[in-house]
């Protein structure tokens, strides 16, 4: 392959960039909200040790 | 007599260039601790793909194909997804999310860290790659081998061994390119910002229940990468669920170990000297360089756009723990955190980042994949 500057096969990115990234963010936010609901809805109340991983 | 010589007249400099690369790589992989597991493997790969008229990679002889054992293995494991899926098992077993989970706000920084993926994706395509080509350079930035093995592979990329060869060294490669990088875009003074760690703690249901829900919500927006994810959240459920300990222990060891060994020594069937010995391979390295480069850089200025908003200041240091190189980046930043101050303890933040990389990285090779086969 020859290594040139093609602009027309950049100017095809910007929109893989953008919403590249937003897909990304969104779909890490979501997992986000997901934890803070799943850690409200399973409190550890007041149990130890649940955190230590024994291996 | 003249038979058994007539081999030696088919060495080619090429080939010669490709046993000093493989020398190379398992120097690095022995002298100085770079992956092993993957270099000394691919390095030997290298040398026995490269030997004139290897028996090991696909030959055509007087007109009759005779397939090389490392060409098979490569269609069995690679070329289906099999062994960086199998892979994903053993290192969903091994890592530990407590860290994210206690502080979940740290997948925003895996996140950002994605940038160098997407930065090196256009810069490929600046350069002449093609698009599927171009998006295979630029996952080398997700610092996460199977994850770039399953992209390369997906677009049938033709610089695979290029890529491998780039994401494995540079992920060893971490202790060297991210603290330059984080000193030239930080202040002193926010490399000394303190982060207490507030160890919460977390309910095995919360545990179980993650890898459950996250496989379905990356299932759901980025089908693609559902695989991935899905192979990698069942073998933390494997470790999680305490009682299948004897599975996620074979799956942390043996399936891991075995993989990794038949996953490096079968890469090298992309490597062989007509594939390799380009010049575009030296610019696949170059743009890998840039990928982690901008991956770093993309978590350390998010970070610091949230301290624009955020009461808590966070140190910047941390959002460049947000790429996948676990657990290599993590310590990375809590040595470069000691280094400023001896009572900065940036562990357990900076592992939270590197962990939510971890999964921001498959979700953003699932969104590539979906992004660049709209376009070819």
């Amino acid at each position: 392959m020859n290594i040139h500057i093609d602009i027309d096969n950049f100017l095809q990115t910007p929109q893989v960039v953008l919403f590249g990234m937003l897909g990304v963010f969104v779909a890490l936010l979501v997992i986000y909200g997901s934890i803070l609901i799943l850690s409200r809805a399973f409190r550890n109340n007041g149990k130890k040790n649940s955190d230590v991983t024994k291996d | 007599m003249a038979d058994i010589f007539s081999n030696v007249l088919e060495i080619r400099w090429e080939m010669v260039l490709m046993w000093i690369i493989g020398g190379v790589l398992i120097w690095l992989a022995i002298s100085k601790d770079m992956e092993p597991t993957l270099l000394l493997p691919m390095g030997f790969g290298a040398i026995l793909a490269n030997l004139p008229t290897s028996g090991a990679v696909t030959q055509i002889i007087n007109g009759n194909t005779e397939e090389g054992v490392l060409d098979v293995l490569f269609n069995a494991g690679i070329a289906n997804e099999l062994f960086p899926l199998l892979l994903f098992i053993g290192i969903g077993a091994m890592i530990d999310f407590g860290p994210l989970l206690s502080n979940p706000k740290m997948l925003l920084f895996g996140a950002a860290a994605q940038f160098g993926i997407f930065f090196t994706f256009a810069l490929a395509a600046l350069l002449g790659f093609d698009l599927k080509d171009a998006a295979s350079i630029g996952i080398i930035g997700a610092a996460d081998g199977p994850t770039s093995i399953f992209v390369a592979n997906y677009f049938n990329s033709n610089y695979i061994g290029a890529i491998i060869v780039a994401a494995y060294s540079y992920m060893a490669l971490v202790p060297i390119i991210q603290p330059p990088v984080i000193r030239l875009i930080t202040t002193k003074k926010e490399r000394l910002i303190k982060m207490p760690y507030e160890q919460k703690n977390v309910s095995t249901a919360v545990r179980i229940l993650f890898p459950i829900v996250t496989t379905a919500i990356v299932g759901i927006l980025a089908p693609r990468s559902v695989a991935l994810v899905g192979f990698l959240m069942f073998g933390n459920l494997l470790r999680e669920c305490k009682v299948l300990r004897i599975l996620s222990d074979s799956a942390q060891k043996e399936l891991a170990n075995l993989i990794t060994i038949l996953l490096g020594i079968t890469i090298a069937s992309k490597m062989r000297w007509d594939l390799f010995v380009k010049v575009d391979t030296l610019i696949i390295i170059l743009l890998g360089l840039v990928a982690f480069v901008f991956d770093t850089i993309g978590g350390v200025l998010f970070a610091k756009f949230l301290n624009l908003f955020s009461k808590k200041k966070i140190n910047p240091m941390v959002g460049a723990a947000g790429i996948s190189a676990f657990p290599m980046s993590s310590r990375v930043i809590h040595k470069m955190g000691l280094k400023e101050d001896p009572t900065n303890f940036l562990l357990m933040h900076a592992a939270g980042a590197n962990v939510a990389g971890q999964i921001a990285s498959v979700v953003a090779g699932g969104v590539m994949i979906a992004l660049v086969e709209k376009l070819i």
